[in-house]
C-alpha cells in the first residue's frame, strides 16, 4: 500500500502540480537509474531509459490505483522498460555457466574480498553485476531494493514465488561464478 | 547443491549486494525529465488546427456533388444547356486574351524578372527570421 505522503504526492501530481512530480523523480531517480544501469550495463543507455521510465510514469499515473506500493509500481515500469530496450538491442551479455559452482569457493572468495580495498571491492561487484545477463541482474537488484520481500517482487515481475525462488537461486549462482572468475583475474594481476 | 550450500550462497550474495552501492544519474537528470514533461503542453498551443473542420468539409463536398448531380440530371450536361447562351465563350476569350493585347518594353520585362528574382532570394532569409522570432516566443 502507498504511504500517506506518497498518496498526497500522487494527488498533487494528478491535480497538475508538476513540481510535485520533480519531488518524485528526485526520490526515485537513483533507484531507477541503478536498476537500469545494472540491467543494461551502459551509463548513457541507462540514463535514457530512466528518463523514458519517468515520462511513462507521469503519463500513466492516473492508472495507478494504489493497491501496491508506489515503489513497487515504479520498479515494474522500470524493469519492463529495460526489458524492452534489451529486446531492441538483441545484445547478449556474458553467458555464465553455473554447473560447477560449489560452496568451497565462498570461503576463498570471502578471504579474497576481505583483502581488497573498499573501493576496489565495490568496483569489482559493480563490474560483475553489469556482466550478469539483464534478467538476473534485474531480479537480484529488485530483490534487495524490495528489502528481500518475495511478495513485493512477485508484484513487480508478475511471476509466482516458486519461480522467483528458482530464478533468484540461478542469479546468485551466476553472480558467484562471475565474482570467482574476476577475483582470480584481479589476484593474478596484483600478485602475478 | 544441498540446503546448507544454498544458504551459504544466499549469505554470500547478501553480503555482496550489501556492499553494492547505488548509482546516480547525471546532475541535470530531474531537469531533463521535467523539460520533457512540460514540452507537450507548449506544443499543444502551436498544434495545427484547420479553420474548417473535416466534418464541414465533408458535408460541403457531398453538397457540391449533390447539386452538380441534380443540375446535371435537370439541365443535362452540355455546356450550352448549363449557361443558356454563348456569352460565356466571349467572356473567357476576353479574360484569357488580355495579355496578348498589351505590349511591354524590354526594360519593363527585365525589371519584373529582376524583382521576382530578388524576391525569391529573400524568402529563405525571411523564413529564418520569422522562425527565430516564433521560437523565442515559445
Amino acid at each position: 500500500m502507498t504511504t500517506k505522503t506518497e498518496t498526497d504526492l500522487i494527488k498533487e501530481i494528478k491535480g497538475g502540480n508538476t513540481h510535485a512530480f520533480s519531488e518524485l523523480v528526485d526520490a526515485y531517480k537513483n533507484l531507477v537509474y541503478t536498476l537500469a544501469y545494472r540491467m543494461l550495463g551502459n551509463r548513457e543507455e541507462a540514463e535514457e531509459v530512466s528518463q523514458d521510465t519517468f515520462i511513462k510514469i507521469f503519463k500513466s499515473l492516473s492508472h495507478f490505483k494504489g493497491d501496491s506500493k508506489l515503489s513497487t509500481w515504479i520498479y515494474r515500469v522500470t524493469y519492463n522498460t529495460c526489458l524492452d530496450r534489451v529486446k531492441q538491442n538483441k545484445r547478449n551479455r556474458t553467458f555464465v555457466n553455473i554447473d560447477n559452482v560449489d560452496n568451497t569457493i565462498f570461503a576463498n572468495m570471502n578471504t579474497g574480498l576481505e583483502k581488497m580495498l573498499q573501493e576496489e571491492k565495490r568496483a569489482l561487484i559493480k563490474k560483475c553485476l553489469n556482466l550478469l545477463p539483464p534478467d538476473d541482474s534485474g531480479i537480484l537488484t529488485l530483490f534487495y531494493f524490495e528489502e528481500q520481500s518475495l511478495v513485493e517482487l512477485e508484484k513487480v515481475l508478475n511471476v509466482s514465488v516458486s519461480t522467483l525462488k528458482v530464478r533468484l537461486f540461478r542469479a546468485r549462482k551466476k553472480l558467484a561464478k562471475l565474482l570467482e572468475g574476476n577475483l582470480e583475474k584481479e589476484t593474478f594481476q596484483n600478485y602475478g | 547443491m544441498g540446503k546448507s550450500e544454498e544458504k551459504e550462497l544466499k549469505k554470500f550474495v547478501d553480503k555482496i549486494m550489501d556492499e553494492a552501492t547505488l548509482e546516480s544519474p547525471s546532475s541535470n537528470f530531474t531537469d531533463n525529465v521535467m523539460s520533457q514533461i512540460t514540452e507537450p503542453v507548449l506544443n499543444d498551443i502551436t498544434k495545427y488546427k484547420p479553420l474548417i473542420p473535416n466534418s464541414v468539409l465533408f458535408f460541403m463536398a457531398v453538397g457540391l456533388v449533390g447539386i452538380t448531380w441534380y443540375l446535371g440530371t435537370y439541365y443535362g450536361v452540355k455546356n450550352q444547356e448549363w449557361f443558356g447562351n454563348e456569352q460565356i465563350d466571349l467572356f473567357f476569350e476576353r479574360t484569357l486574351d488580355w495579355p496578348q493585347m498589351l505590349s511591354y518594353s524590354k526594360t519593363t520585362i527585365y525589371a519584373i524578372l529582376l524583382f521576382g528574382l530578388l524576391f525569391l532570394i529573400q524568402i529563405p532569409f525571411l523564413k529564418r527570421y520569422f522562425d527565430n522570432i516564433l521560437m523565442l516566443r515559445l
